[in-house]
């Protein structure tokens, strides 16, 4: 390979991390801090029921929302890396087996947005705008693939028990979200909202079916490996044929290619924000939402891998011993099976490819004005999988101009989840910062999931609340 | 409510707060940064399970015959070890040929005239032999008459002489006789080529023909010596027949000795192998127009420790007569005419024989001989050995190479299972040696094991398998084994066969279309440590 073939790859893998990168948000926010947190206009973003403190606010462009998480459903370093001594460590990959669910996954999430904007009108209603730049990354994988991987397949054919490896994929999108919201309160007790997002989408690669089984059976030990695969992906490289793609010389991208890239709009799509607050008159605030309901259609670049099959390995035959010469490879008729059963069929098919949908859950209890009491519950869908979570915080907003927010979080089972925001507005200027996990910084081993939003915005006209469900009035 | 409003004053959470971060500031544990900076390995210990081998063996694959023997079936497939060997051929060349000839004539009383010529009475020409060998025809394939001629005083008197001649009932082979001259003082001899011309000698006098000479006088010389004598000198050379009929007399001729293989016996160690029904056939292709004997000095065979067991019995009683074309002759000795079935009961690992020829036997017939140059006398020998029998008790040791120096020590063990459905009416037991360097003995792999195949069991009547057996076979090869095998240079395999109920003397066939199916299993424990340093 030469060096200009050699740069020219490496900027294409340069894209591609930067639209990894970049991707890092979206989907999988977490608002476990922030839910309640009406100081802040980007609350929103969580429940477009629950109306934000200013009457209006305009988002400083790039950085008025800047969100990145990572999360893993999985375990925590300290499930795998364990103590023997004070000074001793070792790696006891059973114990994190044990501690794996049936299906994992790890999320790599980022979103910026470029434009955002609100505003009350008439007391009661409330206007948002918004354009972000979203890009999220989902691995996905079942517990049985990480034990065959660890444990072998003895432990499978003792049991009788198939390994499932039918959720490994790789979900990665990177795509633009033009939204307007709007919510109303309709009645001294009601808020309800919703957001309209109209979606453009940039890159994406979806295993959109991946079922691969591996049985070994326990009496002989026969191998029966079956897989019905479908991986799509949309983005400026051509894959396929797959055969070579190792030893392709891909072409140097121009700046027109990246513009082109950045203004694709062969790929749309729609998604909707609902959500409703619901105060009976006394300290307490009910609030449901439901965020990102929608999907993209996926057209340009468009390559969808296919493969489906079965192998069924009974043990090598005599005959491929007896007869094969001293250089043959006896297994070479086992590697030939297991290539016709990945006998790729490449096609150009559009697809669609839904948003992870994030269902939310709260009740807050408003002790004063100041003091606020939430719980939430979070459910998020992957895959057919519900990943529930639990918030407990605590909100305490002494004045309209100042407010933050304490929380503990039970995510992915995992207690050590302790959350921390605070907005602070300096005349119209507001800055921001929420994480859902500072615990990590204190014992990093029990890190499985950290969430860093930051933001400035110019936000103003509080003060004329006087529900409980927003609390902005003095120190004391 | 009076606990609430006390809740309103912020001073009582700010208390609460701090005591929390005051609660989690002293659990910072950054241990574990640093553990994962400073570990040093990582021990990866799965157990796989997976199958080797799922086949079906056939009687060739399972005792590895491959080229060196051939199968042979008969009517109900059963399978028939067969040996074969060419133990002779010989051409007519060695059989008989022509030797050189040489006659001399002289004519005397020659007054030549002053021209013309003078036909001589016919010359009988004799072939003569060492023994007792009878010519009476002969076609050539190759040969020269010579003739020169010799007379001084003719010479100094100045005549000049040319002779013809003419050999009587023969043909050059377009139909004329065989003919030729030659000239007085011409120091080179007057030659004909005899390729394609044949003689025909007179039934009653073989070995004889004749020969018509004519003088031709030129010249300008005077008879000073008259009367004159003329020596004619012929020769017959470089003879090599095409085809002859007559008498070669009988000839002693050695057919040779040499040794036979038997692979099968190759590796036994120590048991019988009761055959049936063993035998050795010969076939005799003779195309000589001559009746052979031949004479088994001896065929003996061979045992592992070299000791030599002669077969013996009537079939060598009397030479066997080798008839000519167009019949053929075959011979066969088993246990009906020798004590081969005995013999074969020592596991021989070879066969030898000393054989010689003798031809025409009976002397001289009115049956001529013929012998054409393409004329041989092939035999060949096949050693058959019908699957047909029982093993009481065989045992059957190899030594194979085998550097298992590259077996990767990772595995901490392994388990393997063997499971077989065997249709051969016989059993296996096995054990295997690892041997090192040195000739010691490191381990032994399936010891104390079971059979690793049970025999099929067959019908007492027929011999035949009614009913595969099913076995199974399991051997933990722990890490000590794991450690003689990395140390092993060569294996010894170790194999005792018995055939089907061999204690109650049942006989059992095997047939071609048995298989044993083995199906191998392993489990096997590993232990990968990836470092990180």
């Amino acid at each position: 390979m030469t060096a200009k073939n050699i740069r020219i790859l490496r900027k294409g893998w340069i894209i591609l991390l930067v639209f990894l990168g970049i991707n890092m948000a979206s989907n999988a926010q977490q608002y476990h801090t922030m839910y309640w947190m009406q100081g802040i206009p980007q609350s929103t973003f969580a429940n477009p029921g629950l109306q934000p403190n200013p009457n209006y606010f305009i988002g400083f462009p790039g950085i008025s929302s800047i969100y990145t998480g990572v999360s893993h459903s999985g375990f925590a370093p300290f499930d795998l890396i364990k103590k023997s001594s004070d000074t001793t460590f070792y790696i006891d990959d059973r114990a994190m087996l044990a501690k794996l669910k049936e299906r994992n996954y790890l999320a790599f999430d980022l979103s910026v947005d470029i434009l955002g904007f609100g505003f009350r009108a008439k007391k009661k209603n409330y206007f948002t705008f918004g354009i972000r730049e979203r890009v999220t990354t989902r691995l996905g994988y079942s517990k049985d693939l990480l034990k065959l991987a660890i444990e072998g397949n003895d432990g499978f054919a003792s049991r009788n028990e198939t390994a499932n490896i039918d959720i490994l994929s790789m979900d990665m999108s990177h795509y633009r979200e033009f939204a307007v919201g709007f919510s109303r309160k309709w009645t001294p007790k009601i808020t309800a909202g919703t957001r309209v997002k109209i979606l453009q989408g940039m890159s994406n690669v979806q295993f959109m079916r991946t079922d691969i089984g591996f049985f070994t059976a326990p009496d002989n030990f026969n191998i029966l490996l079956n897989a019905d695969l479908l991986i799509n992906k949309s983005f400026p490289f051509t894959l396929a044929p797959l055969e070579n793609v190792a030893d392709r010389e891909f072409t140097a991208l121009t700046q027109d290619d990246y513009i082109n890239y950045l203004i694709n709009q062969q790929n749309m799509g729609v998604a909707f924000d609902l959500g409703i607050s619901y105060n009976p008159g006394n300290r307490f605030t009910l609030a449901a939402s439901a965020v990102d309901l929608g999907f993209i259609t996926w057209k340009s670049d468009v390559e969808n891998f296919a493969a489906k099959g079965e192998l069924d390995f009974k043990g090598l035959d005599f005959d491929q011993i007896f007869t094969s010469e001293d250089d043959d490879d006896p297994f070479e008729g086992v590697t030939d099976s297991i290539i016709d059963l990945f006998d790729i069929q490449e096609t150009t098919n559009a697809y669609r490819t839904a948003m992870s949908s994030k269902l939310f859950v709260s009740a807050a209890y408003n002790l004063t004005r100041m003091h606020k009491f939430a719980v939430l519950g979070k459910g998020e869908i992957y895959q057919g999988t519900l990943y529930p979570s639990l918030t407990v915080s605590y909100n305490f907003q002494p004045i309209n101009r100042f407010g933050s927010t304490f929380s503990w979080s039970m995510i992915h089972g995992n207690i050590y989840n302790f959350g921390f925001g605070a907005h602070v507005n300096i005349f119209p200027l507001q800055i921001y910062m929420v994480v859902d996990n500072f615990f990590p910084a204190m014992q990093p081993h029990t890190v499985q999931t950290f969430t860093f939003h930051f933001g400035v915005n110019i936000a103003a006209g509080f003060g004329r609340k006087k529900d409980l469900t927003t609390p902005s009035f003095r120190w004391f | 409510m009076k606990k609430a409003r006390a809740f309103q004053k912020p001073t009582h959470l700010l208390i609460a707060f701090s005591l929390t971060l005051v609660w989690l500031l002293p659990s910072c544990d950054h241990t574990y940064l640093r553990a994962i900076d400073e570990m040093d390995s990582y021990t990866y210990s799965p157990t796989f399970a997976i199958p080797l081998f799922n086949s079906g063996l056939s009687f060739d694959e399972l005792f590895l015959l491959g080229e060196l023997d051939n199968i042979e079936l008969d009517e109900d497939r059963m399978i028939i070890l067969s040996y074969d060997a060419r133990i002779f051929s010989m051409t007519a060349d060695r059989l008989f040929s022509l030797p050189n000839q040489n006659q001399i004539i002289n004519i005397s009383g020659i007054t030549p005239p002053p021209s013309g010529s003078i036909t001589t009475d016919p010359q009988l020409f004799l072939i003569t032999f060492d023994q007792n060998e009878r010519l009476h025809y002969v076609l050539f394939d190759e040969g020269v008459f010579n003739l020169s001629l010799e007379s001084p005083q003719m010479e100094q008197d100045g005549y000049q002489v040319e002779v013809s001649f003419r050999i009587l009932n023969s043909d050059d082979g377009s139909g004329q006789q065989i003919q030729g001259s030659a000239s007085l003082g011409d120091p080179n001899p007057g030659q004909t080529n005899l390729a394609g011309s044949s003689i025909s000698f007179g039934d009653d006098s073989p070995n004889v023909f004749a020969v018509e000479y004519t003088l031709t006088f030129s010249g300008n010389g005077t008879p000073n010596n008259a009367p004159y004598t003329l020596q004619l000198t012929n020769s017959l050379r470089e003879m090599e027949f095409d085809y002859l009929e007559g008498y070669i007399d009988q000839i002693s001729f050695p057919i040779g000795s040499a040794d036979i293989p038997l692979s099968i016996f190759n590796n036994s160690f120590d048991g019988s192998i009761y055959f049936e029904d063993p035998n050795i056939e010969f076939f005799i292709q003779n195309t000589f127009g001559l009746e052979i004997d031949l004479i088994t000095d001896e065929i003996s065979a061979i045992l592992a420790n070299d000791s030599i067991r002669p077969i013996t019995g009537s079939a060598f009683d009397t030479p066997w007569r080798v008839v000519p074309p167009p019949d053929s002759t075959y011979q066969i000795i088993n246990r009906n005419n020798t004590d081969l079935f005995d013999i074969t009961l020592d596991s021989p690992r070879r066969l030898n024989y000393e054989v010689s020829g003798f031809t025409n036997p009976d002397g001289l017939t009115p049956q001529r001989n013929w012998v054409s140059k393409e004329s041989d006398l092939a035999i060949d020998m096949r050693v058959n050995l019908p699957l047909y029998g029982r093993i009481d008790y065989f045992y059957l040791k190899d030594t194979i190479p085998a550097a298992l120096s590259e077996l990767p020590d990772e595995l901490e063990w392994i388990e393997l299972t063997a499971i077989t459905t065997n249709e051969f009416p016989f059993s296996v037991e096995l054990f295997i040696e690892l041997i090192d360097e040195n000739d010691v003995v490191l381990d032994t792999l399936f010891n104390d094991q079971p059979r690793l195949l049970e025999a099929g069991i067959t019908d007492p009547v027929t011999g035949i398998t009614t009913t595969p057996s099913e076995s199974q076979t399991q051997v933990l090869v722990d890490e000590s084994i794991i450690g003689a095998l990395l140390k092993t240079d060569k294996m010894i395999l170790n194999a005792l066969i018995s055939t089907h109920d061999s204690d109650a003397g049942s006989v059992v066939k095997l047939l071609d279309n048995y298989r044993v199916n083995v199906e191998l299993k392993a489990r096997g424990k590993g232990s990968f440590t990836i470092d990180f340093e």
